[in-house]
């Protein structure tokens, strides 16, 4: 069964300055696939068409849901509650605490709640990823292994069918990246999710069986 | 979602002390100061108006109206001038209707004493918390408000003030006695002593008491000489030894307050007042009404001047709030990126501006009040 399946997907921003081009991609359920290829060749364009974050032509069906077919509202709303996020440099919010950004997607959404439920889970996401000390703590106060590890709580949060993580290891030392991976390995793998990741780095690429060359896409 | 707005704007601004401090604290002068200005004014206004209404007209020797106004109604300061006692007798004698001398000259421990009648307690609607109202020769009641300030209870001796040491005629210093406190009126009553107009005379060194005097051998003469003691003290001893010395309706009276009985007395006083060049019949609410007239313009002049100061205040917690924004720009991109709608991040921001608002209008609100009574006690 497909957790992603792209077909005869083009993206181009205003203006027409730069096209994205994927005639036929699927990732199975449950698989850690890869994005790779050169700068600027779309890899997080991709990103954003799989979030649902941008809309393109074609078919693009996540998790058995057809992202074209949904209103701008429904989307937002299917990838809050559907999709965990990993940005670029794990950006949180300065001003709240450890726990509190690992609840923030529930604080987003009217139809989700941050309860005694949802506060226990985020304290047993951080006991998981070795942060239980941190709970109060702010992202200034956080090293950047930490800060990440914090954005992978946030993103499973609301208990998503997949991960979405934009460069991951960017700017991470060989050791720093092989411990990054091997964490978001073992998430993908507890809590039985498909993991996309994009990256340009060749030893995160071999990780995987499901990738997709853009820069030869293109 | 506005309980997640709220937590949102809460941590926000909570993490932004001094900002949050500076825009409260200015937004709250914005709206506080034009406030002010016009609860001040139209405090000021009623409290001019009350008591200027209430005193349907005064007599008094010609001169300035305002001075005359405001020494007699409010007693800020003496009646300069003192029509005399012929004033008085005059108006009683053509029974307009209540009427009332008002004598302003005196003060003890820098509290203004009124020299009256006893209509004027009844007139002015005023009762008595505490003791009496004074009866006898030396016997004085102080205003609600000012015996409350000082502890001034009945029994208590109060020391007049000197007028001026260098008049040999004047009197000296006499001790009042305290036989009663006024129920607090909000009015100026609340801040004078008073008293009857004999003692009033007796402050003026007009009726004086001593130690008695030998006659020199059944010749009806009497020996007098500055070596008389001439008594300190208004009390049941020294009492009946004061004496007036001239004709009573020479004496200053300061002021006549009429309460004319119906509309046709109120036209008679003005009309026989009118004239005659020696004398004025002042209706107070005009000349208070003169007053405020200035102080309208002045109001209107600093609400104007204070709505600049709004406008710029506000147009600069604009730029601070948008500033604020912009530093947040990356956390609003996070929030929309995981999937915020853009209904949710306007609230969150909405929040923080009507929580800004929200303490700047009770502060203001706390400013005007606190304004308000301290220029309540001033007045």
């Amino acid at each position: 069964m497909s957790a992603i399946a792209l077909r005869d997907v083009r993206f181009a921003w205003p203006g027409g300055q730069f096209a994205l081009s994927v005639p036929e991609w699927e990732v199975p359920s449950g698989a850690l696939a890869v994005v790779h290829g050169p700068s600027g060749c779309g890899k997080s364009t991709l990103l954003g068409l799989l979030g649902g974050e941008l809309v393109g032509q074609g078919s693009v069906v996540v998790d058995d849901q057809a992202l074209q077919e949904l209103s701008d509202a429904a989307r937002r709303a299917w990838r809050i509650r559907r999709v965990g996020l990993v940005f670029q440099d794990f950006p949180l919010v300065g001003h709240l605490d450890v726990e509190e950004n690992v609840l923030l997607p529930l604080r987003l959404d009217p139809r989700l709640r941050v309860d005694r439920e949802a506060r226990e889970r985020a304290r047993a996401l951080l006991a998981d990823l070795d942060l239980a000390a941190f709970t109060r703590r702010r992202p200034a106060q956080l090293s950047q292994g930490e800060r990440q590890r914090v954005a992978f709580a946030r993103a499973l949060i609301t208990g998503p069918a997949l991960v979405l993580a934009d460069e991951p290891t960017a700017g991470l030392d060989p050791e720093r990246r092989d411990r990054a991976m091997d964490l978001l390995e073992r998430i993908r793998q507890e809590h039985g999710l498909t993991v996309v990741v994009v990256t340009h780095d060749p030893a995160v690429v071999a990780r995987s069986a499901h990738q997709l060359d853009l820069g030869a896409a293109s | 979602m506005i309980r997640d707005a709220l937590f949102l704007a809460v941590s926000w601004l909570r993490s932004t002390p001094l900002r949050t401090t500076v825009l409260t604290l200015g937004l709250a002068l914005a709206l506080g100061l034009p406030a002010f200005v016009q609860q001040a004014a139209g405090a000021l206004e009623d409290a001019l108006l009350e008591r200027a209404v209430s005193s349907p007209i005064l007599l008094g020797r010609e001169g300035n109206e305002y001075d005359l106004v405001m020494n007699a109604l409010y007693f800020r300061g003496r009646v300069r001038n003192p029509a005399p006692a012929a004033l008085l007798d005059r108006a009683v004698a053509a029974d307009y209707g209540v009427t009332v001398p008002v004598h302003v000259q005196h003060s003890a421990h820098g509290i203004p004493v009124v020299g009256t009648g006893p209509e004027y307690f009844a007139a002015r609607g005023l009762t008595v918390a505490a003791g009496r109202l004074p009866g006898l020769l030396g016997e004085v009641v102080v205003g609600g408000g000012v015996a409350g300030e000082r502890g001034i209870v009945p029994g208590d001796l109060l020391r007049s003030d000197l007028t001026d040491l260098y008049d040999l005629s004047a009197g000296g210093a006499l001790g009042l006695e305290v036989v009663g406190v006024l129920a607090a009126a909000g009015s100026p009553d609340d801040a004078v002593i008073l008293t009857s107009l004999e003692t009033a005379w007796a402050l003026d060194g007009a009726l004086h008491g001593h130690v008695a005097v030998t006659e020199d051998g059944g010749s009806g003469l009497v020996e007098a000489s500055p070596g008389i003691f001439l008594f300190e003290q208004l009390d049941a001893s020294t009492r009946a030894s004061f004496h007036l010395h001239g004709r009573r309706d020479e004496l200053p009276v300061g002021a006549v307050l009429v309460f004319p009985r119906d509309r046709a007395a109120h036209d008679i006083v003005l009309g026989d007042f009118s004239v005659d060049p020696a004398w004025q019949a002042v209706r107070p609410r005009l000349v208070v009404g003169a007053i405020l007239d200035i102080v309208l313009r002045l109001r209107d002049l600093m609400t104007a001047g204070f709505a600049l100061l709004a406008g710029s205040t506000a147009a600069l917690s604009a730029v601070i709030l948008l500033l604020g924004l912009r530093l947040r720009a990356p956390e609003i991109t996070l929030m929309r990126r995981i999937g915020a709608a853009p209904g949710t991040l306007a609230a969150v921001v909405a929040t923080e501006v009507v929580l800004v608002l929200g303490a700047a209008a009770v502060l203001a609100l706390a400013l005007v009040r606190a304004g308000l009574v301290f220029l309540e006690a001033s007045l």
